[in-house]
Parts: C-alpha cells; sequence; structure tokens
C-alpha cells in the first residue's frame, strides 16, 4: 500500500503556527509526542463520516481514536444530526432555558443506575471538578483520593506537582493511591481517618503508554463498602469509558452504585456535552454550588445527547462496539503472531489498549509500527487507548489487519529484536 | 566554547540541576526509570540513566527507554535557548523523541527550567558554565 503524504496539513501547520499556540494544543496537538513519529500523522481534517477521517490532503483513515472517544454512533450519524438540525432551528444559546434540558436529564435519570439528576456542562473536566467541590461542600473535609496515573482533566486540582501555573497549594490536599491495590487504599484512608472527602476514580486504569488494568473481581464492591463504612463519597469518572461499557454506567458494570458519576465523549456522539450524576442524597449540596457557564444550557447538544441516548438503547450500540473491539484486537493478535511478535491488547475491547512488545518496553518500535499504518490509512494513536464505534464493517477490520501487517513487516526489518526466538 | 561544548554543557547542567534543585527535583520525578539517550544526529550524544529520581551520565547507550534527538547542534542551542518552538521543530522534523514520552517531556521540562536558571543569572546565551545555577 502507498504511504500517505501531508504536504497541506504541513502548510497550514506553518499558518497555524503564526497564530495558535503551539500551532495545535492539547491532545489533539504536536506537543508531548503525541503525533509521533512526526510525518505519520495528518494534522488537519477536512471532512469525518461514519467511521472514516479525510485529512486536507485528501488522505481517507480508520479512525480508531473516535475524537478520543466522542464519536460512537459515527460521525454525522443521520439520526442525531436531524435532532440536531430540528433543535437549531427553534434556537441554542437562548437567554429562557429549552424543555430539551428536561427531557435530556429525563433520559440520563432513566437509564443510568446511579442518576437520580443530571448537571450539564461542556467538558469532562467542568464535572469533574464540579464532583470534587461538591463532595468537598457535602464532607466537610479537605482531602481527596485519586489513582496514581488517573486522568480527571486539566484543571489545577488535577494536574501534578512541577506543572507550570500549578501551585502546591492546589494539590495539597491529593492524596495518590494504586488502582486495584484495595489494601494500600485501606491503610490511606485509616491513616487520613476522618479527613477524606472523596475517592474518585476512573472504573479501570487506562494509563497511558502502557497496558491498561482492569479491576480483581472484589477490589469495586469492598471500596464501595470502605467509602460507606468511613462516611466517603465515591466518584466514578466515567468521561472516557462511559457509554462503551455498560449503559448503565460503568460502575454498574462493576456491581456498584457509584455516588456521582461523570459522563462526557459518548453521550452526544461529538456534540459538546459533559453531565455529572448521582444519587438523590448529593443533590442538595450541588444545589449549593455557585456554578455555570455561557453555553452549559445550549440547546441543540442536549437534543443531540437525547437522540443518541436513545439510538444507542436502540441498536444495542455497546454490545456492537464490544464485539467490533472483539475482533478488532482478537485479529491484529493473530497478525502479530504469524510475524512472530508479541501485541498486547488489553483493557475492555470497546476501549482497548494495544503495544507491540520490545525486550526494553520503550515503545519506540511499537510507535513505528503505529506510525506506518497511521501513513496507510489507520489511525491509531500510540500512547492513549484507542475506541470502537458502531460503524466500523468487516470490511475496515481486514483493512486494518492488511495494513498491521504490511507495517508489523517494515516495522520488524528496523527492529529485529521485537522478535520472539 | 563553541556551540557543541555549549551544548553538552547545558546537558549536563540538566543533568546537575535535576539532582539538585527543588523544582528540578519535582520534575526529575516524572521522569520514570530507566537510560534517556539525548542526541544531536550524527554528533555528541548524552545517555543518562534515571533511577528514582536521580541522573547519572553513562558510557552505555544501550537499552534505551528514549531517545530525544537534535536533527543539528544549532537547532539544539536554539530550542534549549527558546529562539526556536519545539513544536515547529517537531512539525519539521528538527526534533525526533522516540520511546516513553513520559520521560522525553519531562528531560524537555528541565531543559526549559535550565533556561530559566540561567536566564535569572543573566548568562542564558553566553556559554559561561563554571559557576553554580
Amino acid at each position: 500500500m502507498k504511504a500517505y503524504n501531508y504536504d497541506k496539513s504541513f502548510e497550514m501547520y506553518d499558518r497555524a503556527e503564526k497564530v495558535v499556540p503551539c500551532g495545535l494544543y492539547g491532545h489533539l496537538g504536536v506537543g508531548r509526542a503525541r503525533l509521533n513519529p512526526m510525518g505519520c500523522y495528518p494534522l488537519f481534517a477536512d471532512r469525518a463520516k461514519g467511521t472514516y477521517i479525510w485529512d486536507i490532503d485528501g488522505n481517507r483513515f480508520i479512525d480508531y481514536a473516535c475524537a478520543y472517544g466522542p464519536n460512537v454512533l459515527g460521525y454525522q450519524d443521520p439520526d442525531i444530526e436531524a435532532a440536531a438540525l430540528r433543535q437549531e432551528k427553534k434556537g441554542d444559546c437562548t437567554t429562557v432555558v429549552s424543555p430539551v434540558m428536561v427531557e435530556c436529564a429525563e433520559e440520563l435519570v432513566k437509564t443510568v443506575h446511579c442518576a437520580d439528576w443530571a448537571f450539564f456542562a461542556k467538558n469532562g473536566g467542568d464535572v469533574t471538578t464540579l464532583a470534587i467541590m461538591t463532595a468537598r461542600h457535602m464532607t466537610g473535609r479537605d482531602r481527596i483520593i485519586m489513582m496514581k496515573h488517573g486522568y480527571h482533566g486539566v484543571t489545577q486540582w488535577c494536574q501534578t506537582p512541577g506543572t507550570p501555573g500549578v501551585l502546591d497549594e492546589d494539590i495539597c490536599h491529593n492524596l495518590y493511591a494504586d488502582f486495584n491495590d484495595y489494601e494500600g487504599l485501606k491503610k490511606l484512608v485509616e491513616k487520613y481517618n476522618g479527613e477524606i472527602a472523596c475517592i474518585i476514580s476512573m472504573p479501570y486504569n487506562h494509563i497511558s503508554h502502557y497496558d491498561n488494568v482492569l479491576p480483581d473481581e472484589d477490589y469495586w464492591p469492598k471500596v464501595r463498602k470502605l467509602c460507606d463504612d468511613h462516611g466517603i463519597l465515591l466518584i466514578i469518572d466515567d468521561v472516557r469509558a462511559g457509554f462503551r461499557m455498560d449503559m448503565a454506567g460503568s460502575d454498574h458494570y462493576f456491581g456498584i452504585k457509584a455516588d456521582m458519576l461523570t459522563l462526557g465523549k459518548a453521550i452526544a456522539n461529538g456534540w459538546n456535552l459533559s453531565a455529572l450524576v448521582g444519587v438523590k442524597k448529593i443533590k442538595p449540596a450541588v444545589e449549593d454550588m455557585n456554578y455555570t457557564g455561557s453555553y452549559w444550557l445550549s440547546a441543540i447538544p442536549l437534543a443531540a445527547s437525547v437522540a443518541t441516548l436513545r439510538k444507542m438503547k436502540e441498536i444495542h450500540a455497546v454490545e456492537k462496539m464490544q464485539e467490533i473491539g472483539e475482533a478488532l484486537t482478537k485479529g491484529l493478535r493473530e497478525v502479530a503472531e504469524a510475524n512472530h511478535v508479541l501485541i498486547h491488547t488489553t483493557g475492555l475491547p470497546s476501549l482497548f489498549k494495544i503495544i507491540l512488545k520490545d525486550p526494553d518496553e520503550s515503545l519506540i518500535a511499537h510507535q513505528r509500527w503505529v506510525g506506518e499504518m497511521v501513513r496507510r490509512g489507520v489511525y491509531i494513536s500510540h500512547f492513549h487507548n484507542m475506541f470502537t464505534n458502531t460503524m466500523i464493517t468487516k470490511e475496515d477490520l481486514q483493512y486494518t489487519f492488511d495494513v498491521a501487517d504490511e507495517a508489523l513487516k517494515i516495522t520488524i526489518k528496523d527492529h529485529p529484536e521485537i522478535l520472539i526466538r | 566554547m563553541n556551540t557543541e561544548m555549549m551544548v553538552k554543557e547545558r546537558l549536563l547542567r540538566t543533568i546537575e540541576l535535576a539532582n539538585e534543585d527543588f523544582e528540578g527535583k519535582k520534575l526529575a520525578m516524572k521522569l520514570g526509570n530507566g537510560k534517556l539517550i539525548v542526541k544531536v544526529t550524527g554528533g555528541l550524544s548524552v545517555n543518562i540513566l534515571i533511577e528514582e529520581g536521580h541522573l547519572k551520565a553513562v558510557e552505555s547507550s544501550e537499552h534505551p527507554k528514549a531517545i530525544y534527538e537534535f536533527s543539528d547542534i544549532e537547532t539544539a542551542w536554539a530550542l534549549m535557548n527558546k529562539s526556536l518552538s519545539p513544536y515547529a521543530a517537531t512539525v519539521h522534523k528538527k526534533l525526533n523523541q522516540q520511546g516513553l514520552s513520559p520521560m522525553n517531556d519531562a528531560f524537555e521540562d528541565l531543559l526549559m527550567l535550565v533556561y530559566e536558571r540561567e536566564r535569572a543569572a543573566g548568562r542564558e546565551k553566553e556559554g559561561n558554565y563554571n559557576e553554580g545555577i
């Protein structure tokens, strides 16, 4: 297969670099080696449809990044776009709120196990921050426990020491535990008995650059009881995994009920919306919060969310994405086996992590392999977990396997150390 | 002092700052464990072994966890003095990072911290590295 070139993307970057910090910033940007090996990834997209994106050079990609989560039903899904268009004709950002807000909250309460109410915002970080503020207000305690390598956005409280603009005072009440280490967590809770407002965690460890880690079978029930015994609120950050593991919430998937659950990404198939949901006892504390934003109750994303949630349930989207993910990860492991190398696929198949292993665990060969795949039309990130959506076909999967095979052969030539001997 | 010597001095200063400076130690803890190769294509190379936030230069370049590579010595010096954007340099393949990104990211932050310290001391481009930071 002919490798793509990105001449127009690079020309556009030169324009961007003059007027935009970094040229391209954040998780879609060029910093932090996110798009390395440079020259393998497109920098600017022209359009998207279904599971595909086309860049401004005209190259097509099967997109397993799914906009890093939001694309669940396919880009530009006709049903979701029609719902958005109907609302657009009536109004979006208005002084008086549309009833679609109530409709969306009702749909979430009907769908999500721990949801007795819903509070809407825009990004995941908006609602993880609200959850932390609410927990501190409700318990009268300062300390919070989060997992090492957990990701809850980029607000000061969830950044790491030494990050520019983050004060030690912003994070001095944070305590850090290892995910899936119940005894370690228990010790931490006992050490700071009566001081901890909440535990916030993703449902499983989606750690970047490494294999993802699922919890032991009894981990979450034990953590739930630990929280109950010590008056600690349990917040599950489901922004990334939400509606890809279980429509009722990832806490429900693991057999527990969180006190608060954060949602975003898949909630509106790419329309900008996030939500904090929670159990009844938390609602009065949320009502005390001084927390809002100009666009948080805009009607179009709320209408898109109602349509997304209903369609996902109707077509059994979660099961479908799991099946596609299983076929994809199994096929990629078979390609690796045929080439005498080792690929790890970890996490849930609908938000799988894939790593080509090397003896030094450096990811150098992995990055080369991923880069060569991207240059042939299969978009995978080298550091982040990937996602499936409901529009991926058997033909897309076969194309992916063919590209993975060709890219592996190229990689092995330069990195024979990855061969299993 | 020529540019290559100044670059090498700056890299050694980075190791020193990571081990001894209050802010540098915080960044060093983000590097993780393993070997980082910092090099200029076809030119100098410094291999840094990192263990629990402590850095030391070593001879062997085998088994790296990450590689931080400048395309040429002028680019290295320009990046170290913030006269070239690392983002533009990355896009134009003047800066090539391979391997564990958190290690490369934290090292880049350390390089910038050294620059800030040098600037505060008024000698960021002078190549005078005989005094303490």
